[in-house]
């Protein structure tokens, strides 16, 4: 299981960060960018579902996380459940350091295995996927998609920067989505579409 | 009716008053058409998820990940440099010309890398050669605390540091200097504890002080730092440091005279090696806990456990693990009550023991005889067996208070004193005597009652 995950997720990570196996293995850089595409996302879900750490703090932890995974990288035989049991050790620290903090403590949610669930690693796979679909749209595409879902605007507010209709919008809304899963679907087969 | 068409499906997720009347009312009655929105709906919630967006606006990465990357790209650099600055030192024999040199003060040397790279080699080196080993810790740590603090990011100078202390500790308690040993391995948890949360270095560390309490016959300190080096190896998924803190944990049961406790860890240990499929740990968990159970009365266990340590030890060609479980296989034969057969085993032992140069080993062996000899009524031979491993660590230069204490059994042997305390003292004395060089021995003050 926990090997599967790291093949899942790493295998994602370098389709979302662009990156060519063959071609970079001596690169430190596209190594770290790669396992940075692949794993940040599911760190950042953990220390904020599992520990409710506040949005504003998650990166910082994700950050050092990181940053003893390079320092130790020769010590670290597998790294899934690795970087997954440090980021539960450097949130269970910060809700240490924070007991005094406005936010409620959550001892549900403390417990931290090393390995995660199936449905939170495929909502990762799923991020990472989608967004390298998302980069393979159009500028106009993509950008009408963000406003739509990520930042939640109308689609008469988007008509209305644009100069177009909102039904035009819709319509182009519907389009851009349905060209994304129809890539989504043919990087991703066997995934929902 | 036929059923909605994607383009329909798509615009009434968007806005349901954007399809017809007819086709809502159709939707509501139709799974298929149900189960089709709702795999929309996945894709849609996903689109809604911040995690998806990361990296696709053409901004630059941000400068805390930059920093990040450019940190893995300076290690690799640094860690390539390491290797062909430090290349002639790679191996014992350059020992002298690595102290001569003194490369932790040169500057070209006082790299993140020369410090990973001394610590990786005294690391692999702490048993073979553990004095080359400490230097090789010590211009290490020098070299990691010469760094200054901002020189790597997000406090992790300190993990440098901590594991350059915990090669020293490491390396000293393999030369038996068990005071200094627990004072690196007290100033390398100092280090570990300064970085933001708990990571792999903090679990080593506590495994190397649980080892140093044992050798010091601290129980109660070494169950406990076995139990945390165990329990922060399991948090982050580090297998064979776990199994090596519950082995830890085992042999001070064992010693303890725990021995239920201590066969139920190394069967724990035993299945989690199977688990894994490693051979080594179900050979050592077997070998661990047929011992128990030798001590327990529970022969038919033990025999079973011995035998299948026996046959994995042969088919990973561990030809002193051989011998070693042949050993345990002679005690338990003793206690099922065959001592000319015992004694046949452990006096190959004691020949084997000998011809791999573990004379430690060899020397408890002869204590194993002396005592099944002695249960057997054939005492006569004793102070043979016991004279002939006081010849063999005399012809290894092993002139050590190991050697007194032989040669005191074997003095009290002649003289018909030789008691199963004493039997016990001098064999819990040489058992340490490797770890502990400088200890002097003194005979027993008197026989327990």
């Amino acid at each position: 299981m926990t090997a599967l995950a790291t093949d899942r997720l790493i295998h994602a990570g370098r389709v979302a960060a662009g990156h060519r196996t063959a071609d970079n293995r001596e690169d430190a850089g596209a190594r770290f960018d790669a396992l940075y595409a692949s794993y940040a996302p599911l760190l950042r879900k953990i220390a904020m579902r599992k520990f409710g750490i506040p949005a504003g703090d998650v990166d910082d932890l994700v950050q050092d996380v990181f940053a003893s995974y390079l320092a130790n990288q020769a010590a670290v035989r597998d790294l899934h459940p690795y970087l997954i049991g440090a980021i539960c050790n450097a949130s269970r620290q910060y809700r240490r350091k924070g007991d005094a903090s406005p936010f409620s403590p959550r001892p549900e949610h403390r417990e931290c295995g090393a390995t995660p669930g199936d449905e939170l690693i495929d909502g990762v796979i799923r991020n990472l996927v989608i967004r390298t679909t998302l980069a393979r749209l159009g500028e106009s595409c993509r950008d009408t998609l963000e406003r739509f879902y990520l930042l939640g605007e109308t689609t008469a507010a988007i008509a209305e920067r644009r100069r177009k209709t909102a039904n035009y919008i819709c319509r182009l809304l519907n389009y851009c989505r349905n060209r994304a899963r129809s890539i989504y679907a043919g990087m991703h087969s066997g995934a929902p579409t | 009716m036929s059923h909605l068409t994607e383009r329909a499906l798509g615009l009434h997720a968007i806005d349901p008053n954007l399809v017809s009347a007819a086709d809502r009312t159709h939707l509501a009655a139709c799974d298929d058409c149900r189960r089709a929105l709702a795999e929309l709906r996945l894709f849609e919630d996903a689109l809604r998820d911040p995690e998806t967006w990361i990296g696709l606006s053409p901004a630059a990465p941000s400068p805390r990940t930059a920093e990040l990357r450019a940190f893995a790209v300076r290690l690799a650099a640094e860690d390539e440099e390491a290797v062909v600055l430090l290349e002639d030192f790679r191996e014992p024999s350059a020992a002298a010309r690595f102290m001569w040199d003194d490369v932790a003060s040169r500057p070209e040397y006082q790299t993140g890398g020369v410090a990973r790279l001394l610590c990786q080699w005294a690391h692999t080196m702490c048993e073979r050669d553990p004095l080359y080993a400490l230097k090789l810790a010590e211009a290490a740590t020098s070299i990691a605390m010469t760094l200054p603090d901002a020189s790597y990011p997000r406090n992790t100078i300190h993990d440098l540091r901590g594991e350059a202390l915990k090669e020293q500790a490491n390396a000293l308690r393999f030369l038996g200097r068990l005071p200094e040993a627990l004072r690196a391995a007290e100033l390398a948890e100092a280090e570990y504890r300064r970085l933001p949360h708990e990571n792999l270095g903090l679990a080593s560390i506590h495994y190397v002080l649980g080892c140093i309490h044992y050798e010091q016959d601290g129980l109660d300190a070494a169950e406990q730092a076995a139990h945390e080096a165990a329990d922060a190896a399991l948090r982050l998924g580090a297998d064979e440091q776990y199994l090596n803190a519950q082995y830890l944990l085992g042999h001070v049961l064992f010693d303890r005279h725990d021995y239920a406790a201590a066969a139920g860890i190394f069967e724990t240990i035993l299945r989690q090696g199977q688990s894994s499929g490693t051979t080594a740990w179900i050979a050592r968990g077997s070998l661990a806990a047929g011992g128990c159970y030798v001590e327990l009365g529970k022969l038919v266990q033990a025999d079973r456990y011995l035998h299948e340590a026996l046959r994995l030890f042969i088919s990973l060609d561990a030809g002193l693990d051989v011998t070693r479980t042949q050993w345990a296989i002679g005690r338990l034969l003793f206690a099922q009550g065959n001592a000319p057969e015992a004694i046949h085993r452990l006096r190959r032992c004691l020949t084997e023991l000998t011809a791999y140069h573990a004379i430690t080993d060899a020397g408890l062996v002869a204590i194993d005889l002396a005592e099944i000899l002695n249960a057997a009524g054939r005492m006569r031979q004793v102070p043979q067996v016991l004279a002939n491993v006081v010849t063999t660590f005399m012809n290894a230069g092993k002139l050590t208070s190991a050697l007194t204490a032989l040669a005191y059994l074997k003095e009290a042997a002649n003289q018909g004193t030789m008691t199963p305390h004493l039997l016990a003292y001098v064999r819990r004395f040489v058992e340490r005597a490797d770890r502990e060089p400088d200890r002097l021995f003194a005979p027993p003050l008197s026989e327990p009652l």
